[in-house]
């Protein structure tokens, strides 16, 4: 059967994949073998340079694959990891709106509020213009309590804007140092909005009051922290919960002297964040469902124990990422600031949902007026 | 079957293993991604690397430790880089300023920015570089695959981690300063077995006043650490300061918290008293008003009841009313703007001869950046004579917000009379003395008539004792080109500036109106208790070889120093019955 079947396809027209082996005569054998093996071993090292190549630039395409893929895991691992974060984490400003009086005056886009820009008392409105000069407003209202520094906007786009002494007391008398003020979203017209009360009032050995301002869009709170009346031996500040809609206080903290504020909803709720006006530390208390503030204080760091960190206050926490808190500090000795451009560091911090705590990132120094 | 043959299965065998890799390959799977390599970890076989030698216009100052090839590699090609040669040269002058390796190492992960992102597809070192001059980082990734930089980080205001031989350094100071050891009580010796109960530790610290590299070795005791703040820029030790055990709550010890807390607690909280040469009087630094004198009286008999100087006023006249009022005063705590940063300065006054003739109390106040633009520095000095004259003086030092400040200090002096009688002011006139009957303000001209002896006013005392005042027109030796000061003479209302003032007058009037116009109202102040205003005018100038109310930088020894041209102002007092020693 084999060989009926193998003289069948010998009679079969050979197919090009199918050639019969030819049959080689014993005295032709050593001469053919030697032209293969010849012939194998040009063939094997062609292919075996071919294959190196191959190996060379696939091993290329392998590593720049694998930089990729390190870049795509830093960039996945990096402050905008926000995918890993549990919902609900954040920052609770989303709502806040820009005043609708701004439309009215065709600034363009990005504007940028100012309570410190040279040359001008009180708030300013500035924004670059196409031929690169810098537009800058300012309602005739905006300088009427002197100097002016913490801000914070509502949802409604209205500004909430305390005042503070810059180089002298000139144009901030001390007994309006613990008011906070508000431009209309409106009309852009600032009023007086509210007199905090004082432990002690303002006088010339701490010219200060309201040092920070930060806003709360789930309970439409405005917080406000205060030094009036704190002396070298007493910290006699305050902390705030003013309830915008009834223009009232709803809740205090005593004895406390705080600097910039920001809330910031953990995973285990929202806490107010703020600055000592004292010394570097950040510190945090919880706050309820109506926003209200709890007296028990958390130290979250210092500043000055971050690799590069200084002895400064944190004039401003913010939040630019759901992940991220941006601080902003300076120096401050309850003396009043001088003329110059100040020097001011600004502290990046992630926060680690699974311990609840925010690890430093990295510090950088920030020359020129904020 | 021949030995050929024999070979001649293996050899197809192998032949057709080699031709298997002829085949067309698969694109390799994405690979996860891989761990940096230690460049020398996977080198098996010896490479000889090239180190460039250094560029002949280097200035840097290599590490002072010893390098692999790699680090060598690194460093001399960041130390050749152009622009590490410029960030390390005075801009103006072109002159080198004193910077110094402090690292090299592999750069790792972390060390990665976008703009130093090339370092993830080649073998990067970082080299930290520090300008001593600027105190400013300068973080170098270099390439050494290719030997070229691939990005410079520079970070002002800050230090890199110390090299080794200058820890050792920082506690070799503060080990061998006498306030350590008389803090501690002991002279420690960190090597010495013998302080087993002691441990010592490197602390970061800050100089911000200075804006010097400083450390803080810290020696640990069972309850508390004693923190010795080294300036390595100037090898000396300026402070040092005990804290509870890891109680930082107040701050960790800085030089500039450490120089705030104690002259605010001893200078702000508290009056000394001084006798000295026949003086005697109380001094305090205020919260606004500068350096007060009180109960300042002169072989036992009053003199003044207080001096001080209430506040600076500048502006600037190509700016029309731009300017500042600035307070002096108490660092923390205070409603000033420029603060004292050191302690009065009380010494002695000689004449040409070296002869002591009198004393004098000197009180700087500095803002921390000074003299960068718009950052201000004042001067506020009492001499006080043996022969019973005495000069009330304030300066500026530069540098202001332009070249067209003008400036206006604020004295107010109350005189006392010994008697607790009232006092009258007169003025000369050319020919004689005019009394001046109610309050009013005059301002002094060049051309202003005053005596032979160069005196302008006289304030006396119900039985014609009393005190001349010289104005300030240049005669002092003190380099100042005059007051023509403001002068107000008021009657004394307690509450018209005994106490601790706010700002008085707006910063930008050039007339009259520097405040004190305020306490005019025409009344009499024939035989009245006094209170004399003196605000002296003076116009900065920064003219090469002219300067004057001004301060600049210039380099020496590759550090930066700053060169001052003082303004002073202030008059004379000089008794009408000058005793005679």
């Amino acid at each position: 059967m084999g060989k009926k079947s193998r003289s069948k396809k010998r009679s079969q027209r050979p197919s090009p994949r199918a050639r019969p082996p030819r049959r080689l005569s014993s005295r032709r054998l050593p001469a053919l073998a030697a032209a293969g093996l010849i012939l194998l071993l040009i063939a094997g090292t062609w292919a075996w340079v071919r294959s190196r190549r191959d190996e060379q630039q696939d091993a290329v395409a392998a590593t720049v694959q694998a930089v990729q893929a390190q870049i795509a895991a830093q960039t996945a691992s990096a402050p905008t990891s926000e995918p890993t974060l549990p919902p609900n984490i954040g920052p609770v400003t989303g709502c806040v709106h820009r005043p609708a009086f701004v439309s009215r005056l065709n600034l363009g886009d990005r504007i940028l509020i100012g309570t410190n820009l040279k040359g001008y008392t009180g708030l300013t409105l500035s924004a670059q213009q196409s031929d690169g000069r810098v537009a800058v407003y300012q309602h005739p209202t905006w300088d009427d309590a002197g100097h002016l520094a913490a801000y914070a906007l509502d949802k409604d786009g209205n500004i909430y804007v305390a005042p503070a002494p810059f180089v002298s007391l000139e144009n901030n008398p001390l007994e309006e140092q613990n008011n906070i003020y508000k431009i209309d979203t409106n009309t852009g017209v600032m009023s007086l909005f509210i007199k905090l009360p004082w432990a002690q009032p303002p006088n010339t050995t701490n010219p200060y009051g309201v040092m920070g301002l930060t806003y709360d869009c789930d309970t439409h709170s405005l917080y406000a922290s205060s030094v009036a009346g704190s002396t070298y031996d007493e910290e006699m500040g305050r902390i705030f919960q003013i309830d915008l809609a009834a223009v009232s206080i709803v809740s205090q903290l005593e004895g406390i002297d705080a600097f910039g504020l920001g809330v910031y909803r953990g995973v285990l709720g929202k806490r107010l964040y703020f600055g000592s006006a004292r010394n570097s530390s950040i510190r945090s208390v919880a706050l309820d469902e109506t926003g209200a503030l709890n007296a028990e204080q958390r130290l979250e760091f210092r500043l000055l124990q971050a690799p590069g960190g200084q002895d400064e206050r944190a004039k401003k926490i913010q939040f630019p990422k759901r992940d991220e808190m941006l601080i902003k500090a300076i120096q401050f000795n309850y003396t009043l600031r001088a003329a110059s451009d100040f020097q001011q560091h600004n502290y990046t911090y992630r926060y680690v949902p699974a311990k609840d705590v925010w690890e430093f990132v990295q510090v950088r120094l920030h020359s020129g007026v904020e | 079957m021949t030995a050929f043959k024999r070979l001649l299965l293996p050899i197809l065998i192998l032949s057709l293993l080699l031709l298997a890799g002829c085949g067309k390959k698969e694109t390799p799977a994405p690979v996860a991604p891989m761990a940096p390599m230690e460049p020398s970890a996977t080198q098996t076989a010896p490479v000889i690397i090239a180190i460039p030698t250094l560029s002949p216009v280097n200035h840097i100052t290599p590490l002072a430790e010893e390098l692999d090839e790699k680090q060598q590699l690194a460093q001399n090609v960041a130390m050749n880089q152009p622009l590490l040669q410029k960030l390390t040269t005075d801009p103006k002058r072109g002159q080198p300023l004193r910077a110094e390796v402090f690292g090299v190492y592999p750069a790792r992960e972390s060390d990665i920015t976008s703009e130093s992102e090339a370092c993830k597809a080649v073998t990067c070192y970082r080299v930290d570089i520090y300008n001593w001059a600027t105190n400013t980082t300068y973080v170098v990734m270099v390439d050494i695959d290719h030997q070229q930089v691939v990005d410079v980080d520079a970070m002002p205001e800050t230090s890199p981690e110390l090299p080794p031989h200058l820890v050792r350094e920082a506690m070799d100071i503060a080990v061998n300063a006498p306030e350590v050891e008389e803090a501690l009580g002991f002279k420690p010796d960190p090597d010495a077995p013998t302080m087993a109960g002691v441990k010592t530790t490197l602390n970061n610290s800050a100089c911000e006043l200075s804006h010097h590299l400083c450390v803080a070795p810290t020696f640990e005791l069972e309850d508390k650490a004693l923190w010795a703040i080294v300036d390595l820029t100037d090898k000396k030790l300026v402070a040092v300061r005990w804290t509870e055990y890891g109680d930082y709550s107040g701050g960790l010890p800085t030089e500039e918290t450490v120089e705030r807390q104690d002259i605010f607690e001893e200078y702000c909280r508290q009056s000394h008293e001084l006798e000295k040469d026949g003086w005697r009087m109380d001094f305090i630094l205020t919260a606004s008003d500068g350096l007060r004198l009180s109960d300042v009286a002169f072989q036992g008999k009053p003199v003044l009841r207080s001096v001080k100087l209430v506040d600076y006023h500048v502006s600037y006249s190509t700016k029309d009313q731009f300017g500042y009022s600035d307070a002096i005063g108490c660092p923390m705590f205070s409603s000033a703007a420029v603060v004292a940063m050191s302690p009065p300065d009380i010494g002695p006054i000689t004449n040409d001869t070296g002869q002591e003739v009198g004393f004098f109390i000197n009180q700087d106040f500095v803002h921390p950046l000074w003299p960068q633009p718009c950052n201000y520095r004042y001067n506020q000095r009492y001499e006080f004579y043996k022969d019973g004259r005495f000069r009330v003086m304030a300066a500026n030092l530069g540098r202001g917000c332009g070249n067209d400040a003008v400036y206006r200090f604020l004295y107010r002096i109350d005189p006392v009379a010994p008697d607790g009688n009232g006092q009258t002011f007169a003025q000369w006139d050319g020919n004689e003395w005019q009394v001046w009957e109610t309050e009013q303000w005059f301002k002094e001209e060049p051309d202003t008539p005053v005596t032979s002896e160069g005196y302008l006013y006289r304030i006396t005392n119900q039985d014609d004792s009393g005190y001349y005042i010289e104005p300030n027109r240049g005669q002092f030796g003190d380099s100042s080109r005059g007051d023509y000061a403001f002068t107000y003479v008021v009657k004394h209302h307690p509450d018209e500036g005994d106490a601790d003032m706010l700002t008085l007058g707006v910063c930008c009037n050039l007339d009259y109106r520097q405040g004190p116009e305020v306490f005019i109202n025409s009344e009499s102040i024939i035989d009245e208790d006094l209170v004399i205003w003196y605000v002296p005018v003076i116009e900065n100038d920064d003219r090469p070889g002219h300067e004057y109310c001004w301060a600049d930088k210039v380099v020496e020894n590759g550090m930066y120093v700053t060169k001052v041209w003082p303004c002073w102002s202030g008059p004379m007092f000089v008794p009408i019955n000058k005793p005679s020693f």
